[in-house]
């Protein structure tokens, strides 16, 4: 996370991950991040970084937003390679990092060829 | 690359518009293995974004962790009548793009 921050305090809070609790498989994971925002030229997020920290890559993907965005919230899918918690770190413009964090349970795990 | 694209046909101006976007892509992890026993190269699509009226409005960069046939679904701020263009790349240098035009009213 210290990474993602550049060595930057993340606090806790303002960033919302919605994923199921348990999944069947960790090939598809649907997530939702949503970061309380106003999302105005002079408060916005920049940017949204989504970790999964057993993955054999830990950084799954970063969103670049700007106030043109209207609201911070992005929807995709993931894939999981064990159970873990899947981490959002928010970027505001002001240069604080916020984070927000959920536990998913994997039933069977993805890429059975990465855990090798 | 196959893709869909939703997004609303007509918006307020001021109104938060939902874009969802689709891409056929195996999103090759490098680390599974064939009959043999080497790796599929890895191949992902690595970067997407979106332009609309010329500027870049939302962008994403992603490894192997983002599963296969990339969806995203993200928000944009409808401020007036113009082109929203989507551009994708992989790591093997193919992309592809997609466009569709929102009109604004008052």
């Amino acid at each position: 996370m210290r990474e993602v921050s550049g060595g930057a305090v993340v606090n806790p809070g303002r960033v919302i991950v919605d994923t199921p609790t348990l999944a069947d498989n960790g090939h598809s994971i649907p997530v939702r991040i949503t970061v309380e925002s106003p999302m105005t030229p002079e408060d916005y997020v920049q940017r949204v970084t989504i970790l999964a920290e057993r993955n054999p890559r830990p950084i799954v993907a970063s969103f670049m937003f700007s106030p043109a965005s209207g609201r911070a919230e992005v929807m995709t899918r993931i894939r999981l390679a064990d159970i873990q918690d899947v981490v959002a770190v928010a970027q505001l413009a002001n240069g604080t990092y916020w984070y927000g964090q959920t536990k998913v349970i994997v039933t069977e795990l993805a890429c059975l060829e990465e855990v090798r | 690359m196959l893709a869909r694209i939703q997004v609303p046909s007509q918006a307020r101006r001021g109104e938060v518009m939902t874009i969802r976007i689709s891409i056929q892509h195996a999103m090759e992890t490098g680390y599974r293995l064939d009959d043999f026993g080497r790796a599929y190269p890895k191949n992902v699509i690595h970067t997407l974004s979106c332009h609309y009226g010329g500027k870049e409005v939302f962008r994403a960069e992603m490894g192997s962790g983002i599963a296969a046939n990339p969806y995203f679904e993200f928000y944009v701020l409808a401020d007036q009548s113009g082109e929203l263009r989507f551009e994708w790349q992989d790591d093997s240098g193919v992309g592809g793009a997609e466009r569709a035009t929102v009109q604004v009213v008052t």
